[in-house]
């Protein structure tokens, strides 16, 4: 159990350094052949899906009590949904 | 209960009071909520001052009276503080001193708009010239404010008793509601948008932590002194 | 999710003290209102915040990017090292963890400095206001824990005491909230479109 979770950590860094190089890529192509709200879109989702990662495997959320897993993961829906509502909407 | 104890509780009612006096000298009677924006022009901001000239005199000393009272919310806090610090009290003193500049940058305001409102006929310039000294003298300092909330802060964090004066949240609660006060150093440089003194991080964010903290503390004195004739 | 739990179900633990984490909260909930702020003015003048998120160095904030969730890793290592006794790791693990943090402060300086050279600051419009506000705060962040970070190190080298563990996932905790951030802030201000 524990060489998983040590190992789950590196794993989860991997993912957050892909998703990094993604949003990057997706953020400095300025070639005109992708929609940029959809880029956009993409982006923000990619970072709350980072910040998820972190709070639950960094931040061991993930074993953590319930009431205070639920706050953390109601501010990632609450900011993700008020980041793409201001985005697409305004 | 003690006398001492009974003064003590009696001292932190003055949170509560002072938070009351000011909501009703600044919203109900002077009508400075919401606050006017810095970009107003400075016969706009005469006309409010001659149309509203006794409200607003009303309402700020309505204002001065409340800030007043929480000069003794800074002496019941600076006693607990004391509880906690069983050496020569530094924060003790520290919060005591940031605490009573904050009242003084709280009274001086209040003194300022009364001046802008005893002569409203002053040549407009001179009457937005006092308001602007007003508004940005309440909500710009948030380093003194920060330095009690810090003061407070570390020593109920450095309570480290079996029986602690403060619940440890309230060292951490402290410190989050200093940060809460830093965009106040935004102000001086926006006369519009959210970090100007109308804006949501300008005023909204510190005005309701600020009184948020008043009505939290005194919660949390009160169980504290308390609990004091207990032990 | 629930195919990672394991069959012994552990008892759900709190990662540090209590209130660290009403400080956490609240800081994440004050990031969430200016996150959102930015996003509803942005709105206003799109064309604006383009041309002068353009001028920003992504790849700077690319690296920086990098740099904190690395010193993340760092430090949830440090405190993997700690529950199995392994003393010296920790020091060394939250040492890098500090340098990581230094790495990010030299390039924000960097960063700052060619922008203020160019004659940019808070005023120059309502995106580097944004920009350098925003960034800003969160800086302050970043060297508070850098400073809890050294706290830490000093501890982690002393006897062991009681506590240690919980203080150590405290400042830990503290830490990844300044990750967390500067993980939304990047995306939001420099690559969104």
């Amino acid at each position: 159990m524990r060489l998983l979770s040590s190992h789950a950590i590196t794993v989860v860094w991997l993912m957050l350094v892909a998703a990094t190089a993604i949003s990057w890529w997706l953020g400095t192509d300025h070639s005109g052949a992708r929609d940029p709200s959809q880029a956009t879109v993409s982006i923000i989702v990619l970072a709350m899906m980072k910040v998820r990662l972190v709070i639950l495997y960094f931040m061991e959320i993930r074993t953590a009590p319930l009431a205070l897993r639920l706050l953390c993961e109601a501010w990632v829906v609450v900011v993700c949904s008020a980041l793409l509502g201001l985005y697409l909407l305004r | 209960m003690t006398q001492s104890q009974k003064n003590q509780l009696l001292c932190i009612w003055s949170g509560p009071v002072f938070v009351v006096l000011f909501a009703i000298g600044f919203f109900f009677c002077a009508g400075f909520l919401p606050p006017h924006s810095p970009s107003t022009g400075a016969d706009e901001v005469a006309a409010i001052f001659r149309n509203n000239a006794s409200m607003i005199r009303l309402g700020q000393v309505i204002m001065l009276l409340g800030s007043s009272m929480a000069l003794a919310f800074v002496g019941v806090l600076s006693t607990q503080l004391r509880r906690i610090e069983t050496g020569l009290p530094v924060f003790t003193f520290v919060q005591l001193a940031a605490g009573i500049s904050v009242v003084v940058l709280l009274v001086v305001p209040c003194l300022l708009w009364i001046v802008a409102a005893f002569r409203p006929e002053r040549a407009p310039e001179l009457t937005q010239l006092l308001n602007d000294a007003a508004w940005l003298m309440l909500l710009t300092p948030f380093a003194p404010a920060g330095v009690q909330l810090l003061a407070v802060g570390f020593a109920v964090l450095g309570d480290r008793v079996a029986v602690p004066v403060f619940p440890r949240w309230v060292g951490f609660f402290n410190i989050w509601v200093a940060v809460l006060f830093l965009p106040g150093g935004l102000i001086p440089f926006f006369k519009s948008g959210p970090f100007a003194w109308n804006g949501l991080f300008g005023f909204w964010v510190p005005a309701i932590a600020f009184f948020g903290w008043f009505l939290t503390m005194t919660m949390v004195m009160r169980r504290s002194i308390k609990r004091q004739s207990v032990t | 999710m629930p195919m990672d739990i394991p069959l012994h179900q552990p008892k759900p633990h709190l990662p540090g003290e209590l209130g660290v984490w009403v400080f956490i909260l609240g800081d994440m909930v004050i990031f969430g209102l200016l996150f959102g702020t930015f996003l509803f003015y942005r709105a206003d003048d799109p064309a604006l915040y383009q041309r002068s998120q353009a001028t920003l160095n992504q790849n700077f904030g690319a690296i920086n990017t990098i740099v904190l969730l690395s010193s993340s890793w760092l430090v949830a290592k440090a405190v993997q090292c700690a529950r199995q006794g392994a003393r010296r790791q920790v020091s060394r693990l939250l040492a890098a963890a500090w340098l990581c943090g230094l790495v990010f402060a030299v390039v924000k300086v960097l960063e700052y400095s060619e922008k203020i050279s160019h004659g940019i600051t808070l005023v120059t419009n309502d995106f580097y206001m944004y920009y350098f506000v925003l960034t800003g705060l969160h800086f302050v962040h970043l060297l508070l824990g850098m400073g809890v970070l050294g706290y830490l190190w000093i501890r982690s080298r002393h006897t062991p005491a009681a506590g240690d563990l919980s203080v150590l996932e405290s400042g830990a905790s503290f830490w990844h909230l300044a990750d967390l951030l500067w993980i939304v802030l990047f995306p939001l201000i420099y690559l969104i479109q």
